[in-house]
């Protein structure tokens, strides 16, 4: 078992973080809103909390609060301009947000190392810390989703005139959800960032955000641990076809495609499938 | 007396077509009014400029002579309008209950409730869900809480919209087609309630083509045409009125 | 200097123009994004560097060989991802996550056959002239790319008002409903719509390719960026929207150069979405969100 984690310590560590983003993204697709600020707000963290271990001497713990804490504003105000945005229009606006960021942090030298990146990076955190935060965060959306809280994010995701017409304010259920979930994120990548001592703009871009939404798609949305597997599925495939970039391309795309094609509930209602044919 | 619901001049546009031009009319508080008038007539633009679903392109709605159109919908269910839909619209994977609970206000479980799992939370629930089966029995609908909003029938879906807006507490509800799809039984039951709510002080205001419904449980009527208030007055007086004669066999015409 | 930067402009967005175009017909006539459309526009520019590179035919050869195959790779995607998925009734997130694992398998299909390093078209003639026109060295081939994308713009909007297929395809955008009810030939329209979209990313792969001399298994995510900024410029869905957004960023991006470096080029963009989504949430030209509204 130590053998195991120690020849696989990477690999588990960045499961356990994609599973945290996904999980955020994971509390927006139930109320209907696909995101993809997931790495722009990772940034913001990232780079706030290198700065503040590197530069400033701060400790990680604090660090780490202030990039969840900028991460959560960021997102605050980013939803209360884009939230009102319909549908595709939504994902774009948070999209362009993400290229914003990273470019500004290719641009902005003295704080994010260029295109280059940041070096050196004081190794902080521990895979306890990331299993710790899964736990956290898994319990979290659990418990929401199990209240009159997701009962109503529910009914949003269905059909948000019945919700306010029913006394809620939807924009302000939204912006919360979004803020919380930017939230995560900002911590995701204040962790993420203190992990392989090397950051560069392009861990955060397109492909970062892209692929926190994939993995719920992929686990199953309407199962908790759906954005778990989905997110496992999608760290562990690619590190095994490490050998070969081009069939890993190829392999991870096919997963993706035949489980969006063949499997609508996810990975996780593979059981359910089997059961399904077993007894027919 | 300041009416309950006041429209002022109330026009909306949609594009170059008025839905609604000028209409003028009060609710009084505590009666049960009947809204009636062609299909296209405006009946459904004017429950959603009421409820805050949509806002007049020019004129005032007043509640309790306060100006509130414009307001978002969720800001007029807090101050008393509740309405219901005339195309259903429950949640189908939610429990007739849940859908209901949707709409409650008390008790409330906070963050803290929630997230820390407190005792409390048990408690509040069971006092939201036991609060949601009494207005289904209200409604009509005993002893169906656990089951799909998706799973029942036509008529059942109104009943819990109906209690759905009726846990908003309202002191205004707006029915929009309520026996739409009931069965004779269940109209005679929604008759009932309706003069119950009324006994309550709850006023109503009724969009319904079911005209028997409508002549037995208003206590008056108005009639718009082409989104234009044409005649208002008692039930019995209006079924003569010539104005509204012609304005619904003109429209069978049609 | 100015003509100079002008006619610059005009040829990175008459490019952009031609790509959005196509994502844009696909989204106004079927409510969906495509996202495989980026890796279709690169299997473009690597189909048409093979007809001149490996097979030595002419470049008109290249683009032609280019226009067919890319639109039959959006055919492709028609076939395996977005028919499938629109029988099922499944979210658009479905289609959006499946397009973007088929642009995926498509990247890594021509790291496979092409390689991962940066290639570029052999030089000839065409693409090494140049003239000054009023004092500006235009390249020869900026006014050709400007031209073809002006000609295949124009061309679909001749196809699409003229032809009964054109009609079909409006019907469709309309209401596939309504398309569904009077008999016009829904699948077919599906089908031409996803080629027509194909099609034009190919061209823009090989024009692309031509002006910036630069052909590799990755440009094509650059491009998808830049088309989803063009369709919220022009608003979704619409067609001439999409010409005058790709045209109008092309210019904006070379002038913000000038104004503040190139470093923030790309960000240019889409700033300018996100400014232009807060004042008019459903964009610059939108005509038909706001007819299904």
């Amino acid at each position: 078992m130590t053998d195991f984690y120690y020849a696989y310590e990477n690999v588990i560590d960045l499961c356990l973080l994609n599973s945290v983003l996904a999980l955020g993204c994971l509390l927006l697709l139930s109320v209907n809103l696909l995101s993809l600020a997931t790495g722009g707000l990772m940034a913001i963290g990232a780079y706030l909390s290198i700065w503040l271990t590197m530069s400033q001497g701060w400790p990680f713990a604090p660090a780490l609060a202030a990039a969840t804490l900028a991460a959560a504003l960021a997102s605050a105000g980013l939803g209360a301009l884009v939230l009102r945005l319909r549908g595709d229009y939504f994902a774009m606006a948070t999209l362009a947000f993400t290229e914003v960021v990273r470019i500004v942090a290719l641009n902005w030298d003295g704080v994010t190392g260029g295109a280059l990146g940041v070096f050196g990076i004081p190794k902080y955190t521990e895979t306890w810390h990331l299993a710790g935060l899964l736990g956290l965060v898994l319990y979290i959306v659990w418990a929401v989703r199990h209240s009159a809280i997701g009962d109503r994010m529910r009914a949003v995701a269905e059909d948000e005139l019945a919700v306010t017409a029913s006394g809620h304010d939807v924009a302000r259920l939204k912006l919360a959800i979004f803020t919380a979930s930017g939230a995560v994120a900002g911590l995701g990548g204040g962790l993420a960032a203190h992990l392989n001592m090397f950051v560069a703009p392009g861990d955060f871009g397109f492909l970062r955000s892209v692929d926190a939404v994939v993995a719920p798609v992929l686990g199953g949305v309407g199962n908790l641990f759906g954005a778990v597997i989905g997110a496992t599925a999608l760290t562990v495939l690619p590190e095994a076809l490490r050998f070969s970039a081009q069939l890993r391309e190829i392999l991870v795309g096919g997963v993706i495609l035949l489980a969006v094609l063949f499997l609508p509930a996810g990975l996780t209602s593979i059981p359910r499938a089997l059961a399904r044919r077993m007894a027919a | 007396m300041t009416p309950l619901l006041a429209l002022r001049g109330v026009s909306r546009q949609f594009g170059g077509v008025a839905a609604l031009s000028d209409v003028t009319f009060d609710v009084p508080a505590g009666a049960v009014i009947g809204l009636i008038g062609p299909n296209g007539s405006g009946k459904t633009t004017l429950m959603n400029v009421v409820s805050g679903v949509d806002a007049p392109t020019s004129g005032a709605v007043l509640l309790d002579g306060a100006p509130v159109h414009g307001l978002p919908a969720h800001v007029l269910a807090r101050r008393g309008i509740a309405r219901t839909f005339q195309h259903i619209r429950l949640i189908p994977q939610l429990t007739a209950a849940q859908n209901v609970a949707l709409a409650l206000r008390r008790p409330q479980a906070g963050p803290a409730d929630i997230l820390l799992r407190l005792p409390r939370l048990r408690r509040i629930e069971a006092a939201r869900l036991s609060r949601a089966e009494d207005l289904l029995a209200r409604a009509g609908l005993d002893r169906h809480g656990a089951v799909l909003a998706g799973d029942l029938s036509y008529g059942d879906r109104r009943r819990v919209e109906i209690a759905r807006a009726l846990a908003a507490g309202p002191r205004l509800l707006l029915l929009d087609e309520p026996a739409a799809g009931m069965t004779l039984t269940e109209r005679g039951a929604l008759r009932g309630l309706i003069r119950g709510l009324r006994a309550d002080g709850i006023t109503v205001v009724l969009v319904e083509h079911d005209m028997d419904l409508v002549m037995e449980v208003c206590d008056e009527l108005r009639v718009l045409n082409q989104g234009r208030p044409i005649a208002a007055g008692l039930p019995a007086v209006l079924r003569r009125d010539p104005r509204v004669i012609e304005a619904y066999l003109g429209a069978e015409d049609a | 200097m100015i003509l100079q930067q002008l006619v610059n402009g005009l040829s990175l967005g008459s490019v952009y123009a031609v790509f959005a175009v196509g994502f844009t017909l696909v989204f106004g006539v079927l409510n969906v994004l495509n996202l495989s459309q980026g890796a279709v526009f690169m299997w473009g520019a690597y189909l048409g560097l093979e007809v001149v590179g490996t097979l030595a035919l002419p470049l008109p050869a290249a683009v032609a060989v280019a226009f067919v195959a890319a639109g039959l790779l959006g055919v492709l995607s028609e076939w395996i991802v977005f028919r499938p998925l629109q029988r099922r009734g499944a979210h658009r997130w479905m289609g959006m996550v499946a397009s973007l694992a088929l642009a995926r398998i498509l990247i890594g299909l021509a790291q496979e056959a092409f390689g991962t390093q940066v290639v570029r078209y052999p030089d000839s003639a065409m693409t090494m002239a140049s003239l000054d026109i009023l004092g500006a060295r235009v390249q020869l081939l900026q006014l050709v790319a400007l031209a073809a994308a002006l000609t295949m713009v124009l061309a679909l909007g001749a196809l699409l008002r003229l032809t009964n297929l054109g009609r079909a395809i409006r019907t469709v955008a309309f209401s596939e409903t309504v398309a569904r009810l009077v008999g016009a030939p829904v699948d077919r329209v599906r089908l031409a719509t996803f080629f027509v979209a194909g099609a034009l990313a190919g061209g823009a792969g090989v024009l692309w390719s031509l002006v910036f001399q630069s052909v590799s298994p990755f440009m094509g995510d650059a491009i998808l960026l830049k088309g989803l900024t063009v369709l919220i410029l022009g608003g979704l869905g619409n067609v001439l929207g999409a010409l005058a957004g790709g045209l109008l960023l092309g210019l904006v991006e070379v002038s913000s150069v000038v104004a503040v470096g190139s470093g923030y080029r790309d960000a240019i963009g889409f700033g300018l979405v996100l400014a232009i989504l807060l004042v008019r949430p459903t964009g610059l030209f939108a005509t038909r969100e706001a007819k299904r509204a």
